[in-house]
């Protein structure tokens, strides 16, 4: 467990501030996607942040506009994401690829499979990022600074001269994690780092990035629906749902202590093996079409607390106790006691 | 080296198609036409008796079928290819003056296509969905629906006859008919540059539109993969990850396809050859069919197919070099 | 299943059929260019149906005019070698580079279908052995080989049918196997054996039906190719005089050395050429829309 606590933070400003950002996809065929609807977010310096939530809700599209490399036709709307005190959303492309791309924030993609380009050698493609980034460095300092950051990841030296086929999943994974690093960049965003590898894979992965946060007190903005890897690393964690945050606090009181339906619901459905035995239970329904979200609260249609109110109304994203943000306009009288589902 | 590997097998299985294709043609000119004697000697206006006696034996066309595919081979190999009909010469030595003359405007021809093929398709895919892409993909379309020989009528008509711009027809200006190379040879060689313009440029717009949409699909394609959005993550600034990293991609797929498109070329061939009055082995093949000239027609066909083959060959190791990921 | 579904819930065949083309056309009537193709299409369509009505002088009016007259206000396109009106042999033409380009690609796709299918399909040594073929057929250069087929065969439209069809359905049939290659491993498949149908019958009632868009796409794609081979081989020579087409006009224009003749070389190559465009646009839209990864842009 981390040292991180709430409270201590109050005053000193974020590494990236995100606020009220909206990312839409703008689809050929008419609809629109809202995949990031108002959502605010800080990430501090030293923290591992996790973002949690269902598949579709938004998280990857998130991270992928902090880098701002949302794919077409997506783009950012509307909001601001400040890292180092540049807001990144006014500023050019050019821009963005010289000076904030893996220098400020770089990124480990989701199944590291397709994530590096087949027909280069792995040493290569690290060594294209720092020449991309430092000027006077000579391709030879570049590979052996590669390899450097391969051993770092326990990777062999040699293997840097390996094609990514040659590599198995857990050792690609790494190499992306090393060359996440090259460039020591403020914040990784790690995208489902541990999807598609199996369990023992999973948790050297996860041991490496725990190592990393510890050794050089790396920002880690962890994005994943898989609450056990949250749990193993995180300090914070943010919960996602159809485009929109739904609660964010510290790891304990998230798993312990819930204060949103879908949160409670998610801990429910994820199964412990100390306590005593119980059933587990998914949340019914459908996540909702991005398409055409569900008015008020999106989680509504599937929330067993639901009212008038929140058929119609969009609960705030508000502070409830220090550090403790919840979206939902019932979260005080539910106060942290719902587990019944 | 698994690459060496690759290129000892590929050659040998190269080898084994070279052997059906030629047993294909030997299945064409022997046994479908029924009287291979009749249509590669006897049919021939010049010969003497003795001769085409002679000429039946070198063929084989005396023994029986089994040894008539040996002596074939054989006679493949050694390019014995009979008398021509018309021109009563060596079919050979007729190919091996055309062969050149059809080199000199194939080679930079496709090199021109490929490249512009290539060049627009990146960028048309890159941009996907603007003016650029659309008008390109049109004119592209255009070039590619028009029937090639229409296409050199037509140049010949604008700027051979309107324009005055460039010759009409044959390789060099008729002062060369009482001049030598090397009375000036700067002069020459500009001639016959001058020339091959109309020509060249016909086939490059022919041959261009295919590969302009190949590797427009391929890139598109490309463009999708995962790797493409790392390499914008790590900052590499758009035409690197066009040109270094979608581009060694898209070509894998382009190449095989060029590899098929091949054979379609010696088609652009013909047809150019005969507006433009080159004489090249398009020319040749043409002229072979006015006048029955079936062994011309066979010695052309086998060049054009054993063409084909090696660039084929030639294609697939190119490949290998290209992609890592099929060397086992 | 216990018993069949009741008459009144089960939907005919075709009546799936017309709501599968009606909502396909719904999509593709959004596609512009691909609009302009079947536009054009149906414009030369109907020209070569209705050719007998519009052209005003029939093939065999020879000297109606002086020779190799230039357009006039008699003769919309001027007159060939024989004195005949152009634009009437324009008119006419249509019908047999129409006709030919089309049931070129028809026996093409035929052919490569069934080989596609079989090869797919039943796999093993017939595969092989049929893929082998494919491949020494596919490295033939095109042209040269259509020359000597028909060099062989003798002139004529027929002949120039079969020459094409047995040049191009290499690649049809390679499509085609790649397509069944994917569908046999469809778990569909597997229930129609477990449930005891014969292998031809999954062939046919199973596997061909979702084969069939790739179908009728290659024979979308393949009329263009087949239109412009038959004005190439009846450029040569190897078309028939008798029976007229864009590509025998170009023959006898090119003969009679009538090169020059803007009225007589431009109208028949651009009628080639906008047919071919026709249906390339039209494959294009087809593509755009059938293809998963560009609808999603």
């Amino acid at each position: 467990m981390s040292n991180f606590r709430p409270e201590t933070r109050k005053g000193e400003a974020p590494l990236v501030k995100i606020e009220n950002l909206k990312v839409y996809y703008f689809l050929k065929a008419g609809p629109v996607i809202r995949a990031v609807d108002n959502v605010s977010l800080d990430i501090y310096r030293g923290e591992v942040l996790g973002l949690a939530g269902e598949s579709g809700c938004g998280k990857s599209t998130l991270a992928y506009a902090i880098m701002k490399i949302v794919p077409k036709p997506g783009q950012i709307v509307d909001g601001r994401i400040i890292i180092d005190g540049i807001d990144i959303v006014k500023v050019s492309d050019r821009y963005m690829s010289k000076h904030v791309r893996w220098r400020l924030v770089s990124m480990v993609f989701q199944g590291a499979m397709n994530a590096l380009n087949p027909v280069f050698r792995v040493e290569d493609q690290i060594a294209e990022a720092i020449m991309l980034h430092e000027k006077n460095i000579t391709k030879e300092e570049a590979i052996e600074r590669a390899r450097d950051l391969l051993e770092m990841v326990g990777i062999e030296r040699s293997r840097g001269r390996s094609y990514p086929h040659e590599l198995s999943g857990g050792m690609r994974q790494r190499a992306m994690i090393a060359m996440a690093l090259a460039c020591n960049p403020k914040m990784v965003i790690a995208d489902e780092p541990t999807t598609a590898l199996d369990v023992v894979i999973q948790s050297q992965v996860m041991k490496l990035l725990r190592e990393l946060r510890d050794k050089y007190k790396l920002t880690v903005l962890l994005i994943t629906h898989d609450l056990s890897v949250i749990a193993e690393i995180c300090d914070r964690v943010a919960i996602m749902y159809a485009g929109k945050i739904v609660e964010l606090a510290d790891i304990k009181t998230i798993f312990k202590n819930p204060y949103h339906p879908y949160t409670a619901g998610l801990m429910s459905a994820f199964p412990s093996i100390v306590g005593p035995k119980r059933r587990i239970k998914g949340i019914p329904g459908f996540p909702p079409d991005l398409r055409n979200p569900p008015p008020g609260c999106r989680f509504h249609p599937r929330c067993p607390y639901a009212q008038e109110i929140c058929k119609s109304k969009e609960p705030e994203f508000r502070e409830i106790k220090d550090g403790h943000f919840v979206a939902c306009h019932f979260a005080e009288e539910l106060g942290g006691k719902v587990i019944e589902w | 080296m698994a690459l060496r590997d690759f290129l000892i097998r590929r050659l040998i299985t190269g080898f084994i198609t070279l052997m059906f294709v030629l047993v294909l043609n030997f299945f064409i000119f022997w046994l479908m036409p029924g009287d291979p004697v009749m249509l590669l000697v006897a049919g021939n206006p010049w010969l003497k008796e003795e001769r085409k006696n002679a000429l039946i034996h070198e063929l084989g066309l005396d023994r029986p079928l089994h040894e008539q595919l040996l002596m074939y081979f054989k006679n493949v190999f050694t390019m014995n290819f009979g008398i021509s009909f018309v021109h009563n010469r060596p079919v050979s030595e007729l190919i091996f003056e055309a062969l050149p003359y059809t080199l000199v405007l194939l080679v930079p021809a496709v090199i021109g296509a490929i490249w512009l093929g290539m060049k627009l398709g990146a960028i048309s895919a890159w941009e996907y969905g603007s003016k650029f892409d659309v008008s390109t993909l049109v004119i592209a379309l255009v070039f590619y629906s028009m029937p090639v020989f229409w296409l050199g009528m037509f140049m010949i008509l604008v700027f051979g006859y309107w324009l005055k711009w460039f010759p009409v027809a044959g390789v060099l200006s008729e002062k060369w008919l009482s001049m030598e190379p090397w009375q000036d040879p700067i002069g020459f060689v500009l001639d016959v540059i001058w020339h091959m313009v109309l020509p060249v440029v016909t086939l490059i717009l022919y041959l261009f539109g295919g590969y302009y949409l190949i590797m427009r699909n391929t890139m598109l394609d490309t463009l999708m993969e995962d790797y493409i959005i790392t390499a914008k993550a790590k900052g590499c600034p758009d035409d690197v990850i066009i040109y270094k990293h979608a581009r060694r991609n898209a070509m894998l797929p382009m190449i095989t396809i060029i590899a098929l498109a091949i054979a379609g070329i010696f088609s652009g061939a013909v047809l150019t050859e005969t507006i433009f009055s080159w004489p090249g082995m398009g020319r040749l093949i043409f002229e072979a069919t006015l006048h029955q000239d079936f062994p011309v027609l066979w010695g052309t066909f086998t060049v054009m197919a054993i063409l084909v083959v090696i660039a084929n060959i030639i294609a697939d190791i190119i490949y290998a070099f290209l992609d890592p990921r099929i060397r086992y | 299943m216990a018993g069949k579904t009741p008459k009144k819930y089960r939907i005919s065949r075709w009546v799936l059929l017309k709501r599968r083309i009606s909502g396909f056309w719904v999509i593709y009537k959004k596609n512009k260019l691909g609009l302009l193709g079947l536009g054009i299409l149906i414009f030369f369509a109907l020209i070569a149906i209705f050719a007998d009505i519009i052209a005003p002088y029939s093939y065999t009016d020879y000297y109606v005019g002086g020779a190799l007259e230039p357009p006039s206000s008699r003769f919309i396109l001027g007159t060939d070698e024989l004195g005949r009106d152009l634009f009437s042999i324009l008119i006419l033409s249509s019908r047999i580079s129409l006709l030919v380009g089309i049931v070129a690609a028809l026996f093409t796709v035929v052919i490569g279908t069934l080989i596609g299918l079989v090869s797919g399909y039943f796999g093993g040594k017939v595969d092989e052995a049929l893929m082998r073929i494919t491949d020494v057929f596919l490295m033939l250069p095109g042209l040269p080989l259509l020359i000597v087929f028909a060099a062989i065969l003798g002139p004529g439209v027929e002949n120039i049918i079969l020459v094409i069809s047995i040049i191009s359905w290499p690649g049809t049939a390679r499509a085609i196997r790649s397509q069944v290659l994917s569908l046999k491993e469809r778990p569909f498949v597997e229930a129609a054996r477990a449930a005891g149908a014969s292998e031809l019958y999954i062939l046919f009632k199973h596997i061909l039906p979702n084969v069939a868009p790739l179908i009728f796409a290659y024979v979308v794609l393949n009329v263009p190719s087949a239109i412009i081979a038959e004005a190439s081989l009846s450029f040569l020579g190897f078309g028939d005089p008798t029976r007229p087409s864009w590509g025998v006009m170009l023959q006898f224009a090119w003969d009679a050395g009538a090169i020059y003749q803007w009225n007589y070389i431009i109208p028949p190559g651009l009628c080639i050429t906008l047919v071919a465009f026709a249906f390339a646009l039209i494959g294009y839209a087809m593509d755009e829309i059938l293809n998963p990864r560009l609808r999603a842009r």
